[in-house]
């Protein structure tokens, strides 16, 4: 499936401009590409705070080396690549797997928003919700990285193997591994009360 | 201190003749598809594993797709409908088993048509895509079951210029009788 | 093995819009007949929506000027004509120098390699022709299997965006044939 082109003239002389040292075109970036930055970093490293400093450095890292970007690749891919591999130096440097515990986690699960005004589904929700964070944790950060970029950054697989180094069908793999453990554990919680 | 007499005019006929450009473009642009008709053609194929082989009042373009694909010994023409009209109209298509297709064409540039197109089961839309086909061009829509096989439905378009034609038409749709074939 | 094993490896793929065509149709067509398997792939689906709500928002307030804040001030016009002219100072010293230098070796080369290039000169002339007639030879060899996979892949259609409320919705294009098919199963 193609995506229409409207936007890629506009984002080449954004880049252009942030290459001969404009800040204000680089602040035009940092703003279209902050979110799914921070949600690459998110999915190595599973900790908000983490991912927005590791995310801060990567486009920092960024401007310094616009000048080796090549125009004719794809900026997004070369960002995320960035992103991703100082998610996984900080990963391999912090020594954590990620997993939260004790207050981490508690902490963490305050920030699930309630969406709705029924208390009692949104503690099923919440619990739900909670259960399915534990069982993400449990996956390996491999296997975590990959299906977190895919389902909730939306990326394709060949952009995902761009990024992690992997090829194509080691990400199917690894995807079709995680998404049957935590297909499982669904299955175990009951159906649903949300309509699909 | 001013610029000499000639050099202003000069200058001043370059910003004209440059905004003239600009402004011609502009409208050539936004013009509307004045002078041009549509023709929508939806085909619905059932495919089944009855080796009855490719119904032949196909044309040979759907024929060559259908040809291998999901790997069936079936392709049987249920139902033919065709719409022509001017833009602007959007278009209901009924189809075998119940489903409701609604196309929209929006505008043409020259070898590309842009539609949007909804698929409706019973009231809700299931489906909605913007996509832009090329003029002659098909579109297959997969997925339904039907009778003993699955429904195949081919979005085809084709548009052409009205002859002589200064201003949009202003016919209504002209739909081809007989469009259910059994 | 059954099909549905052989089918169940795919799943994700299928999902997710990124098996070959082939396989595309094999899934879509097992599916059509199998609810044990399509049941899999909207509990797949279900993981996705799970997924997608459970990563919440991050916070975002103040995240591009802390990262404005962290780049590298601008330095003074004064300050950056300053290095650029002791820039180009240097430059233009080593730059005279080996424009010097690269005449002198052109010289050098013409007065002692002429003679033997025009002797080198006469000789490839001869050879060309024949590596010539050898490589159209080649060509005319190359079998149509080869000159299909060589052109590139194109549809007549280009999709610009597809909703659906369904789950599993697939996309796909027919390199063959230039088809571009739209999966829409059944609601269940």
């Amino acid at each position: 499936m193609k995506l229409a082109t409207s936007g890629e003239l506009d984002e080449s002389g954004l880049i252009e401009r942030a290459r001969k040292g404009d800040r204000e075109a680089f602040g035009t970036l940092v703003e279209r590409y902050q979110r799914r930055v921070v949600g690459v970093a998110f999915s190595v490293v599973h900790n908000q705070e983490d991912a927005l400093e590791i995310a801060q450095e990567a486009f920092v890292k960024a401007f310094a080396n616009l000048k080796q970007f090549e125009s004719r690749a794809s900026f997004s891919t070369w960002l995320h690549r960035i992103t991703a591999n100082l998610s996984i130096d900080f990963r391999r440097r912090e020594g954590r797997h990620s997993v939260l515990r004790g207050e981490d986690a508690e902490r963490e699960m305050e920030k699930i928003p309630s969406g709705r005004g029924d208390s009692f589904k949104d503690a099923e929700r919440g619990e739900i919700n909670q259960r399915l964070r534990k069982a993400l944790d449990e996956l390996t950060p491999e296997h975590r990285t990959v299906i977190l970029l895919r389902e909730v950054e939306g990326l394709s697989y060949d952009e995902i193997s761009a990024i992690v180094d992997c090829p194509r069908g080691t990400i199917m793999s690894r995807l079709h591994y995680a998404r049957t453990r935590l297909r499982s554990l669904l299955k175990d919680l009951g159906p649903s009360n949300d309509a699909m | 201190m001013s610029r000499p007499a000639p050099k202003r005019a000069l200058m001043l006929v370059g910003a004209t003749t440059l905004v003239a450009i600009a402004l011609a473009r502009a409208s050539a642009i936004a013009q509307p598809v004045g002078g041009r008709l549509i023709t929508v053609r939806i085909d619905s194929v059932l495919a089944a594993d009855t080796k009855e082989g490719t119904d032949q009042r196909l044309p040979d373009p759907i024929k060559h797709q259908l040809a291998g694909l999901f790997g069936y010994s079936t392709y049987r023409l249920v139902s033919h409908q065709e719409i022509t009209t001017n833009w602007g109209h959007e278009l209901d298509f009924m189809l075998p088993g119940g489903r409701v297709l609604r196309v929209a064409p929006q505008s043409f540039d020259g070898h590309m048509v842009a539609m949007v197109v909804l698929l409706f089961d019973g009231d809700r839309p299931v489906m909605s895509t913007d996509f832009k086909l090329e003029n002659g061009g098909d579109l297959l829509l997969g997925g339904h079951r039907y009778a003993n096989g699955m429904l195949i439905v081919t979005i085809g378009v084709q548009t052409q210029a009205i002859p002589n034609a200064s201003e949009p038409a202003s016919a209504p749709p002209v739909r081809v009788p007989g469009s259910s074939l059994h | 093995m059954t099909q549905c094993e052989q089918i169940e490896p795919l799943l994700t793929g299928f999902v997710d819009g990124e098996l070959v065509p082939p396989q595309m149709q094999a899934v879509a067509r097992h599916l059509a007949a199998c609810p044990k398997c399509e049941s899999v792939l909207i509990e797949f689906s279900a993981v996705g929506e799970r997924l997608r709500e459970v990563a919440g928002e991050f916070q975002l307030e103040g995240f591009t000027q802390s990262v404005m804040a962290k780049l590298p001030r601008p330095t003074p016009i004064r300050d950056r004509l300053r290095s650029f002219l002791d820039l180009f100072n240097e430059r233009l010293i080593a730059g005279t120098a080996l424009v010097a230098a690269t005449l002198a070796i052109g010289a050098w080369t013409m007065i002692l390699v002429t003679p033997m290039a025009r002797v080198l000169m006469a000789r490839a002339r001869a050879d060309k022709s024949a590596v010539v007639a050898s490589a159209k030879a080649e060509v005319h060899g190359i079998d149509n299997a080869t000159r299909v996979a060589a052109v590139t892949h194109r549809s007549q259609a280009v999709i610009s965006r597809l909703e659906s409320q369904l789950p599993n919705v697939a996309v796909w294009s027919e390199p063959d044939t230039e088809a571009t098919v739209i999966w829409v199963p059944d609601r269940r």
